[in-house]
């Protein structure tokens, strides 16, 4: 039998085989491209989520900004304790507002809260916080 | 004749006893549209009980059309020795006119002779004695030829195949055209990942950048809890509700409310337990102990 009686099917099998070739060479790059670009953004989300969390917890003014807490309240209810990197702070007498004020200033520095302590005292509060960064 | 055994395919070129030529000089130009009027150039020129498919080629001075009966040229060739399994193209010795400008001897009475253009048969004895016979030239075949059709037992057409082959070709370089145009999505975000480690080039190795992710991660979960849970305490502080005490450490948190009676300290419960934290009554008062793990 010779091939050539069916060069008609050979043809059609040649284009049949470019057809599941080319769809294959499309499908790995795609699956293979798809993958790759999942890896690179998840490592560009991570770098990113990275340098955020060290700009947060590293920054180098925070001890700067730590002396605002001082000047929250009158200079005659703090005991202010500061070290390079670690701050004790002991406020008394303090009205509820400026408990208020003290807490939220607190919380919205880029500190560690190792210890926050809060006693109320007939009508006045007194507040110690131990923190660094 | 004489009978053949084959080992491969052949071409074949026909003499014009299997075929019928006409020439016309038709207003045409392309050979599609002189194909289609072939059949009625012929009318009553051939065999009724024939089945007649036509070739058609532009000469110098019009169109030569050729009607021929593939069937009884398959079933001629096949009787001696060249089933159409082994026939590659059929050609017709018409096409070869130009490069018969001597006699080719078929056999021993017959010679392919070119008169005027047109390749017919003659006996040899109404040549010249002198005349010098030409060696046939098989390695020319021309350029267009005719496939015998269904030869081989196959299943699709010459135009078939083609319109098959061609859609799936398209198909396929389609697919490897798209194939290459993937790999540069990505490109912006490995410029940008560059760009961010150039800034910081502390995190340029995996290891360091792994070791500053777990410190900076486990520090900013633990100091969010701490102030979430500061936050829903100070949510807690409404009217009949007074904060007594609070401490928080990085492990626990305790605070002690005051309530001013029953209804109060029940909703104070319930906003706590909404929150996950553990409450306890404290004996005596209706102060309330809410406390948790970090």
């Amino acid at each position: 039998m010779s091939l050539k009686g069916y060069q008609n099917e050979l043809i059609v099998a040649a284009a049949l085989l470019l057809f599941a070739g080319g769809w294959l060479y499309k499908y790995q790059k795609q699956t293979g491209e798809i993958e790759h670009a999942r890896e690179v953004r998840q490592e560009l989300a991570e770098v990113k989520q990275l340098i955020a969390l060290k700009k947060i917890w590293g920054e180098p003014k925070t001890a700067k900004k730590v002396d605002m807490l001082q000047k929250s309240v009158a200079p005659g209810k703090v005991t202010w304790q500061k070290s390079a990197k670690k701050l004790h702070a002991v406020f008394a007498g303090l009205s509820a507002r400026e408990v208020n004020t003290v807490v939220t200033k607190i919380l919205n520095l880029p500190v560690q809260i190792k210890q926050l302590e809060i006693n109320k005292n007939g009508n006045a509060y007194h507040v110690e916080c131990t923190c660094k960064w | 004749m004489a009978p053949q055994r084959l080992e491969g395919a052949v071409n074949v070129m026909l003499t014009p006893q299997f075929y019928t030529l006409k020439r016309e000089s038709l207003p045409v130009k392309y050979t599609y549209q002189a194909k289609k009027i072939a059949p009625s150039l012929f009318d009553g020129l051939l065999d009724e009980d024939g089945e007649y498919a036509y070739y058609v080629q532009k000469s110098d001075d019009g169109w030569e059309f050729i009607a021929y009966d593939l069937d009884k040229i398959k079933q001629f060739l096949h009787q001696k020795g060249i089933p159409a399994e082994k026939i590659g193209k059929l050609f017709f010795a018409q096409q070869a006119a130009e490069q018969i400008d001597a006699p080719v001897s078929l056999g021993e009475s017959q010679a392919l002779v070119n008169l005027n253009g047109t390749v017919t048969i003659v006996p040899k004895s109404a040549l010249d004695q002198t005349v010098q016979f030409a060696k046939p030239d098989v390695s020319w075949t021309p350029k267009r030829g005719i496939a015998a059709g269904g030869s081989g037992g196959s299943l699709l057409t010459a135009r078939q195949a083609y319109a098959l082959a061609g859609v799936l070709v398209l198909f396929g370089l389609m697919w490897i055209a798209e194939g290459t145009r993937y790999g540069g999505d990505v490109k912006r975000e490995q410029g940008e990942i560059a760009r961010l480690l150039e800034a910081y080039p502390a995190l340029q190795s995996s290891y360091t950048r792994k070791s500053v992710a777990e410190k900076y991660q486990k520090l900013d979960r633990q100091e969010r809890r701490k102030r979430d849970v500061i936050k829903a305490l100070s949510k807690m502080i409404f009217k009949g509700v007074t904060l007594t005490s609070l401490k928080i450490d990085d492990k626990r948190f305790g605070a002690t409310f005051s309530t001013a009676d029953k209804s109060v300290a029940q909703k104070l419960k319930l906003l706590a337990k909404k929150e996950k934290f553990n409450t306890a009554d404290i004996k005596g008062s209706s102060d309330i102990r809410i406390e948790g793990q970090l």
